[in-house]
């Protein structure tokens, strides 16, 4: 592990928190509408068996959310110890988003959530309802936050740098909270974690229904998240869509990396499936897969909403092409370094005392400010992210999202028909779609952070100098601590709900 | 609006009373909360700017100096998009290796930042 360098240590410092962080955010996402969707039916009906319904899946999310509330704290530990350049650079924009999502979860964590657990009984119905529905509502807004910053990140808009303060300003919330990019991405995550708390129903029901217990309560519960599964799924394809083309027009090279595409071409091919060539760089003109079965078109459909149209690969935003009026990366590692170096004539201009040559210094930063980030690069492959965990990621998460509404589809149709609990086969895989579930939710962040490397700030801040200047030992101690806690709490979790699943729901 | 107050606290309490599994789970954040902000925070994850640094102007100053630090790296010679297509046989692609003869930018940077000029730039706009 000696070749693992600080930069490195700190991204799979990042990377565990985050991945264990999420967890447990889309299962509380989703979750929380279902049990909404419960006590909702609870009410129009007065029917007390969904009231028992509701309180045992509300146990399980009390369950998820307490071994998950605070870890996203620890993320804002490791931005002022490990990346303390980027914190500095960002808190101007990060700043406001952050507060909101921090008053959001207070308020509607005092209030709604007290009322939602201690309440019944206590509060009339419709309160009881409220509260419900508003900490469902609540929990998304929150993330909405959050994935306003990560979309501002793979993003940058609205904003202007300050060479006196090396930070970016915020210049028009708008532009960062409506960007296309954290638009696409709130939806889309949101959305699959409606799909993963419907997995969750459906599995927990279905090994209630393999046990021969609380047959009538699970099959109800199976009903409402294959509903909601479906409909989640349409909107997670309808957003994923979306996002396949804002990626494809703001981080072309995420999408290339996405599907292998080293050479641009018209009509470019979706990958169903292949295996990446290990051995394949860029610009080498070796073939980028050992196997593959392509679909003629369908990424031009994907990225352009053309069939036929130019897809660029790796090689053509790497090393530029003319005739597709692409500008490579060296051109834009020069620009950046005119940047760069405007940057630092302006402030020994400042210091100096000479206001000429700090304006034509700033003026020269301000021309090529846009490939800021590009002028830290040493050679244009650097821009490249890594091809194959990117590839895998992608096709793991589309084949998974894919086959989950078939999973919706059958196991309501089943339902209906009252023949689920004789289907032991879908009975099982029911079950194991939960662990599918959390795989395809995870994949689907390693696309969108892996696929953006080596920037921390899309073109203007690489990850090697957004970091702090610490030895890779610093940050190694600490991985192996949050190695241990991470492992402890997911135990804890883990078994505290299975135990709950095997208690059930209180008895009628 | 006392009894408002006294209400909403009779509330609080009674339903921190009655919970059963809720004592495990609070029991399990307070641990965690005690962890992150009583031991990892202080001894493992110190602000590293607020810190090191007295005040804003000197972090400022520091993350300066370390964003403009990378003048340092020699880039290769420039083969932009005009240069590559040109090349035989690349087909607008990287003919290989191509970096003989490296050139420090330090000079051409300093140059064009004087004339306040930037590189000569084909095809630009992605």
């Amino acid at each position: 592990m000696e070749y693992l360098t600080t930069v490195d240590w700190a991204r799979a410092q990042f990377a565990m928190t985050a991945m264990f962080h999420w967890l447990f955010v889309p299962l509380t996402l989703g979750l929380s509408f279902l049990v909404a969707f419960f006590e909702t039916i609870y009410v129009k009906t007065g029917n007390r068996e969904w009231r028992r319904l509701t309180k045992f899946w509300m146990k399980l999310f009390a369950v998820n959310f307490a071994i998950g509330v605070a870890t996203g704290i620890i993320l804002e530990f490791e931005f002022g110890t490990n990346w303390s350049n980027y914190s500095w650079m960002v808190g101007d924009i990060f700043g406001a988003p952050l507060a909101v999502e921090g008053i959001f979860a207070f308020f509607i964590e005092a209030t709604f959530f007290a009322v939602m657990f201690f309440g019944w009984n206590r509060v009339s119905k419709g309160f009881h309802l409220f509260s419900t529905w508003m900490v469902a509502v609540g929990s998304n807004l929150s993330a909405l936050w959050i994935l306003v910053a990560n979309g501002w990140m793979q993003f940058p808009t609205g904003m202007a740098f300050n060479p006196e303060t090396a930070r970016f300003e915020m210049q028009n919330i708008w532009a960062v909270i409506f960007s296309p990019v954290a638009i696409s991405k709130f939806t889309h995550a949101t959305s699959s974690g409606f799909q993963l708390a419907a997995l969750f129903v459906i599995g927990v029901s279905a090994w209630y229904l393999l046990r021969g217990r609380h047959e009538k309560m699970a099959v109800r519960s199976i009903v409402v998240a294959a509903v909601f599964g479906l409909l989640s799924s349409a909107f997670v394809i309808f957003t994923g869509d979306e996002a396949a083309f804002s990626v494809a027009h703001k981080q072309p090279l995420k999408l290339a990396a996405m599907e292998g595409l080293y050479r641009g071409m018209d009509g470019a091919p979706i990958v169903a499936m292949g295996v990446v060539n290990g051995l394949k760089k860029p610009g080498d003109g070796l073939d980028p897969f050992l196997l593959e079965v392509k679909v003629p078109g369908l990424l031009s459909l994907l990225a352009n909403r053309e069939a036929g149209s130019y897809v660029p690969g790796i090689d053509d935003l790497l090393f530029g092409n003319p005739e597709h009026q692409l500008v490579g990366v060296r051109e834009r590692m020069a620009r950046g370094k005119i940047a760069l170096a405007g940057l630092a004539h302006y402030k020994l201009a400042r210091k100096s005392g000479d206001k000429a040559g700090a304006a034509a210094a700033l003026a020269a930063f301000n021309q090529y400010r846009d490939d800021l980030g590009y002028g830290h690069l040493a050679d244009p492959r650097d821009a490249a992210p890594p091809v194959a965990p990117v590839f895998y990621s992608f096709h793991v998460m589309v084949v998974l999202g894919t086959l989950f509404p078939v999973l919706f589809l059958a196991v309501l149709a089943f339902a209906c028909k009252g023949t689920l609990p004789s289907k032991r086969g879908l009975l099982r895989l029911s079950v194991a779609s939960i662990f599918l579930g959390y795989v395809a939710s995870q994949a689907g962040w390693i696309v969108a952070e892996m696929g953006r490397q080596p920037w921390a700030i899309q073109g203007l801040l690489p990850v090697d100098v957004a970091r702090t200047d610490l030895t890779a030992g610093n940050v190694q101690a600490t991985f192996f601590i949050f190695l241990f806690l991470f492992t402890t709490l997911l135990i804890a979790e883990i078994r505290i709900m299975l135990n709950q699943i095997q208690i059930g729901p209180e008895e009628a | 609006m006392r009894p408002f107050f006294t209400a909403i606290l009779a509330f609080y309490l009674q339903g921190f009373r009655s919970m059963r599994l809720g004592r495990t789970l609070w029991a399990i954040i307070l641990l965690k909360l005690f962890i992150l902000f009583a031991v990892l925070k202080p001894f493992f994850f110190p602000d590293v700017l607020e810190t090191r640094f007295a005040s804003d102007a000197e972090r400022a100053d520091h993350v300066l100096a370390r964003l403009v630090r990378p003048g340092e790296a020699a880039i290769p010679a420039s083969d932009g998009p005009a240069a590559t297509a040109a090349a035989p046989g690349t087909g607008g692609h990287p003919p290989g290796n191509r970096s003989q003869g490296k050139i420090s930018l330090g000079k051409e940077i300093s140059h064009n930042v004087r004339h306040h000029r930037g590189p000569q730039m084909r095809g630009i706009g992605l």
